[in-house]
């Protein structure tokens, strides 16, 4: 079976300009009882920050002896609805990226006011005409299906399937 | 799936076959297998290595890529050497494991002990509640389907956090 | 839960509900694991140990591209093993290298440390999100100075509130219920309720059940233990008339400052050594 498998493998073709070639049959090495080796990994041990400052160590294979989570259960305001203190860090700040960007993003900088006033002239006439478009621009709004809506939805009291309903039974045969 | 290790095995008993094949050579020389020296009448044949022919055994080169590949990705080419103990490092690591199993069937038997203390408590109690007040023990044993665990509870970590306790927590009333 | 119904219904009716009070066993969890004793520590060494020589070979080509500058770092501060060589005498045993891996012991893989703390700037090293990890201590402030009424103490083992009454004894907060019918309440709605009088109202706590955990005392001053959990806020006691003082307590410091009957009843609805 082994065999078949391992020219199987080689004759799909996994890939395009793979060459097909196939193994010639060799004959298989029997492990004996109590010689198989179980598979076990390299890993380190990781120290891993929870975005509220508690560090855990857990063992990985990656290699990396730190790993700090910026979100996390321990800020999100789903996990913690009582609290209004939680710091959320942005991502990428602090990274190679934002570098780049304090010190580069006002020489780049004409780009973006120009794309912003176009949009900010158009919204001016918007603003000054009648209330009719704005009440219908807030039922365009109220359509849209935001993070507010599951927010609700995962809100609700959902209620446990209490037991003493119908249960499935066996089915008799009709023949 | 196949495992790595498994390939291996496999590429280690396919050049064993070859291995056979490639020093039998002399022996299929001699004429009814008969051992070389006992026949007199010719002289002794000695094996003499040839100008070798083909470059390694009688595969393509991209066979033998793939072979080499998958010897490369064994895993017994990556697994440490077998762990051989001694008869006293035997019975030491048995002396550890046995005094672990014991510890852990203290701990499992001490909690079994607690949790039937606790059941008998509460049994206790509501029998006293039913004699006392049947109304209060309707109430204590009314079904609390779709109760939940709090969200906000946390499970705990090697070290505290940087807040450790949030204090300032301000009851909504609705 | 339900529990086996005692046939002697027509019984209570007949007593008299004098003096139930509904109990209040409020815990704070652990914050951190427990600490290990010895035995756990030199077993989990032990076998870690174990695994760490069992490990396959580090795959390192998987992890880091070849010809990378990653891959350039983390083989500057590999220390590489020391290969057979023919006619040396080997004093701690002839080398068996594979994939640059001695295969007798274990594989020590030393990582790069790629927090850059010279080459980055100082003024946000503090709040970087690439600052090396230092964890916080696991002992704290409260522990030091013994402040029995901070929640931030003993993070390793549960607490629990107690009380010290008027008299001068120490207990688990307890309530009266209510006897009149229409204002009568659940007993964890009572005791919710008289924690909320007795503390304030900015606690958040989480009742594990209606059911009472337990019992303390005879029939006409039964007290019945409802478990709870804070969850977070404070307990200050702002009622000065029944309690005096609060604190928040190990099992084993529990059994220092309770008297010993009421210890033996309840300490089995306590978590802790």
């Amino acid at each position: 079976m082994l065999k078949s498998l391992i020219s199987k493998r080689f004759a799909s073709g996994a890939y395009h300009g793979a060459v097909q070639i196939s193994i010639p049959k060799r004959p298989l090495k029997k492990i004996k009882l109590g010689k198989a080796r179980p598979a076990i990994y390299h890993k380190f041990d990781v120290q891993v920050e929870l975005s509220d400052g508690s560090v855990i160590t857990r063992r990985s294979q990656f290699p990396k002896s730190q790993i700090r989570l910026i979100q996390d259960q321990r800020n999100n305001p789903l996990w913690n609805e009582s609290r209004d203190d939680l710091v959320v860090v942005d991502a990428n700040a602090g990274g190679r990226l934002d570098k780049f960007k304090q010190k580069y993003d006002q020489v780049f900088s004409f780009e973006s006011p120009s794309s912003q006033q176009p949009a900010a002239e158009a919204r001016k006439p918007e603003k000054a005409e009648t209330d009719m478009e704005t009440k219908t621009k807030d039922q365009d709004e109220d359509d849209e299906f935001g993070m507010d809506d599951y927010m609700s939805l995962l809100n609700d009291n959902a209620q446990q399937v209490q037991s003493g309903g119908k249960l499935a039974t066996k089915k008799r045969d009709k023949k | 799936m196949i495992k790595p290790f498994q390939y291996f095995c496999l590429f280690i008993a396919w050049k064993l076959s070859h291995f056979q094949e490639r020093h039998s050579i002399p022996t299929a020389m001699i004429p009814n297998g008969r051992p070389a020296m006992k026949s007199l009448g010719n002289p002794v044949l000695q094996f003499v290595r040839g100008k070798r022919t083909k470059s390694k055994g009688t595969l393509s080169p991209a066979l033998q890529r793939a072979v080499t590949q998958l010897s490369v990705m064994s895993a017994g080419r990556k697994q440490p050497r077998m762990l051989k103990l001694s008869r006293e490092d035997l019975v030491k690591h048995q002396t550890i494991q046995n005094c672990w199993a014991l510890y852990q069937k203290e701990l499992r038997e001490n909690r079994n002990t607690q949790l039937r203390l606790q059941y008998k408590s509460t049994e206790q109690a509501m029998q006293l509640l039913e004699q006392l007040d049947p109304e209060l023990f309707e109430a204590a044993n009314a079904s609390e389907a779709g109760k939940r665990f709090p969200l906000e509870m946390r499970v705990p970590t090697e070290y505290p956090p940087n807040k450790i306790w949030h204090y300032n927590h301000k009851t909504k009333e609705d | 839960m339900r529990l086996q119904t005692v046939s002697s219904r027509g019984l209570a009716t007949t007593l008299k509900p004098s003096g139930i009070r509904a109990g209040l066993i409020l815990s704070r969890i652990p914050i951190i694991t427990q600490d290990l004793n010895k035995l756990e520590k030199q077993y989990y060494e032990y076998q870690s140990e174990l695994e760490k020589r069992l490990m396959w070979t580090f795959p390192q080509y998987y992890y880091f591209k070849r010809g990378t500058l990653a891959e350039k770092r983390f083989l500057a501060v590999q220390k590489g093993p020391v290969s057979k060589q023919p006619g040396v005498w080997f004093p701690q045993g002839v080398p068996d290298i594979k994939h640059n891996r001695e295969r007798r012991t274990k594989q020590v893989v030393n990582l790069p440390q790629h927090f850059d703390s010279a080459a980055g700037d100082q003024t946000s090293d503090a709040d970087s999100v690439s600052r090396p990890i230092v964890p916080n201590s696991r002992s704290t402030e409260a522990d030091q100075t013994n402040d029995v009424q901070s929640l931030e103490r003993k993070l390793s083992e549960t607490l629990y509130l107690l009380v010290k009454s008027t008299e001068g004894k120490w207990r688990f907060p307890s309530f009266p219920v209510a006897i009149e019918t229409e204002s009568k309440k659940p007993l964890h709605a009572t005791a919710e309720a008289g924690l909320r009088e007795l503390g304030g109202a900015n606690v958040n706590t989480w009742t594990v059940s209606n059911t009472p955990a337990g019992v303390w005392g005879a029939a006409d001053s039964a007290e019945f233990m409802i478990k709870s959990h804070i969850v977070s806020g404070r307990f200050d006691l702002k009622q000065k008339s029944q309690y005096n003082d609060f604190a928040w307590l190990t099992k084993e410091e529990i059994q220092q400052r309770v008297d010993d009957a009421y210890y033996r009843g309840l300490s089995c609805l306590l978590a802790g050594k």
